[in-house]
């Protein structure tokens, strides 16, 4: 039971390894009541191996973990009964109606036949789903499924709700919708949120706190704006009209020793000295007689720090330190 | 344990409401139960007049056969059905929840042997209309549902076990195939001792379904024996065990956390 009651995750030393491979590498973290935390990282780094051990679906190989007041293996039904889960593959029944399947859920959660109406209700008010309450869910959308599940993860609820890469696959419309929905959660209902995503805006809006996982360890853990702020530095880009430009601008960023990486004819440096490099990009794209389009001189996104602190040299972009 | 049959009596219900939701599922199998019973009477009915039968209506001899294809395809609906949660993600859901894991698994089988049992009735109605007799009144009644039941959640045990351990509906689909040998190397359209092929009598005689179907012969001929009841109830009995101990197995397996 609890030793760390403080925070609403506590984990501490924790290790996964699959055979040789080390998917969670001796890993400390604590996210506070009320954090909406982003658990950020290139595919394979991790996130999921975490969400598993935390949500009870996985055993760590060593170190600890607790989740409220519970601690993980001890408490596991307890954690079940305390959290709210959506996995990035949508949960749902798709044989019953949207209420049947919230009814149920409710009723499995331990409310009465009396309360679970009255939280369906609640809840179908509350996501947008009143109007296709009674439908089955092959009538439903993305949207409308994405939604649903998370309602489902929320009729009992919890103070801790965790959210595997939740808006994949989702059209604008309905992500905003949804981060409409999980600000209200974490500001007006207080639920601590532990988000996972690939969508780096995402996090930038959503999140209070982030930490970017490389290789089962995390790399950086702060706020989004101290993120950016610590990389300090503005991000040029620009597009070349033809992709025969390309290896030259690769070898001279090389040569000239520049933080930049190349996405097709795109290409994103990162500056030390903004003048000074601006100044000196402009003359050599001159000079070698490039002529480019869109180039613009703007502030980092968390898109740079993920970048600065989880590619490889191998991936072709250089490393970047975040002091922490 | 008021929490279990809570969970048990949500996810039963809820398992009964799905399975009534997808017709297909359930109506080919009861058509071809029937289409057994009607082929069977009225391609080989004639054979009856053999002395081996003893008399016995034809009829009486083939429904056991119908009633049984039925209990064994009813029950394999368990294992679909837990395929069908897999590959929806509704399972991980469930296991997200803290529903109890029995639960979890007994309640398609529970729904699997409702739907067996509402087959069965329907296939003893119909051959009842093709001049089946009961000579024992509500005896041979109930004692035929009694042996199909429990033959049907020998079955259900099987097709979870299959389902829990394949995650896979094409997999899961193709271990019901077991359900030819067993319903066709027994004494399925003659007695054990009119089967020519001696591999085929020694086989019949290793089928558990073989006893089974003579129990419920003999619950629908004038000269019920209770020895082959009991026989009957006792292959039903060591493979409900075999099956859900199997079931059980893997299920403790595949709900235990990834380690």
């Amino acid at each position: 039971m609890s030793e760390t009651p403080h925070f609403a995750i506590n984990v501490r030393h924790l290790t996964k390894q699959y055979g040789d491979f080390l998917a969670l590498n001796n890993l400390d973290l604590t996210v506070a009541y009320g954090e909406f935390f982003g658990f950020l990282g290139p595919n394979g780094a991790g996130k999921t191996t975490l969400i598993k051990i935390l949500t009870t679906l996985m055993a760590p190989s060593t170190g600890e973990a607790w989740v409220g007041e519970y601690r993980i293996g001890d408490d596991d039904e307890a954690i079940r009964s305390h959290i709210g889960v959506a996995l990035q593959d949508v949960g749902v029944d798709p044989l019953l109606t949207g209420r049947e399947n919230l009814l149920l859920q409710c009723r499995l959660f331990g409310l009465s036949p009396r309360q679970s109406q009255a939280r369906v209700d609640e809840l179908l008010d509350q996501f947008g789903l009143t109007t296709a309450q009674h439908q089955r869910l092959r009538t439903y959308s993305g949207g409308m499924r994405r939604r649903l599940d998370l309602a489902l993860a929320l009729v009992h609820k919890p103070l801790i709700l965790f959210l595997d890469e939740p808006t994949t696959g989702l059209d604008p419309t309905n992500r905003f919708m949804l981060w409409d929905l999980l600000r209200q959660l974490n500001h007006d209902a207080g639920i601590t949120i532990f988000l996972t995503t690939q969508y780096l805006e995402e996090a930038d809006v959503l999140c209070n706190r982030v930490a970017f996982m490389r290789q089962g360890q995390i790399v950086a853990e702060d706020t989004p704006s101290h993120l950016k702020q610590q990389l300090g530095h503005d991000v040029v880009t620009f597009s070349v009209p033809s992709p025969d430009h390309i290896p030259r601008i690769e070898q001279w960023l090389q040569k000239s020793n520049m933080l930049g990486s190349v996405t097709g004819q795109r290409v994103r440096m990162t500056t030390r000295d903004t003048l000074a490099d601006v100044a000196q990009t402009t003359m050599w794209l001159q000079s070698a007689n490039i002529s480019v389009e869109d180039f613009h001189v703007s502030s980092p996104s968390l898109d740079d720090v993920f970048l600065a602190v989880t590619n490889s040299p191998e991936g072709g972009i250089r490393h970047a330190q975040i002091s922490e | 344990m008021r929490k279990f049959l809570s969970d048990l009596w949500l996810l039963t219900v809820r398992a009964l409401r799905v399975t009534i939701r997808v017709p297909f599922a359930i109506i080919p199998n009861l058509l071809i139960s029937l289409f057994f019973l009607l082929v069977y009477q009225g391609g080989l009915s004639g054979i009856a007049a053999l002395p081996v039968f003893g008399k016995l209506p034809y009829i009486n001899f083939i429904l056991p056969v119908a009633v049984v294809s039925g209990a064994v395809g009813g029950a394999g609906g368990a294992g679909q059905s837990l395929i069908r949660d897999i590959d929806s993600g509704y399972f991980m859901k469930l296991r997200l929840s803290p529903v109890s894991r029995t639960a979890l698994v007994l309640a398609p089988m529970i729904a699997g042997m409702a739907q067996l049992l509402v087959q069965t009735a329907l296939i003893i109605a119909v051959a009842y209309a093709m001049g089946l007799t009961l000579p024992h009144g509500a005896l041979s009644l109930v004692g035929l549902l009694v042996l199909t039941a429990g033959w049907g959640l020998a079955f259900a045990g099987y097709a979870v076990a299959m389902a829990l351990r394949s995650k896979n509906s094409q997999a899961a689909q193709a271990a019901t195939f077991v359900f030819f040998p067993l319903l066709f190397l027994s004494d399925t359209f003659v007695p054990i001792r009119a089967i020519r092929a001696h591999w085929m009598r020694i086989a019949a005689q290793f089928n558990p379904t073989t006893y089974v179907f003579n129990a419920m012969r003999s619950l629908l001929s004038p000269h019920f024996s209770t020895t082959v009841y009991w026989h009957g109830v006792l292959a039903v009995l060591l493979s409900v065990a075999f099956t859900l101990s199997w079931a059980s197995w893997t299920a403790s397996r595949s709900l235990r956390k990834e380690l």
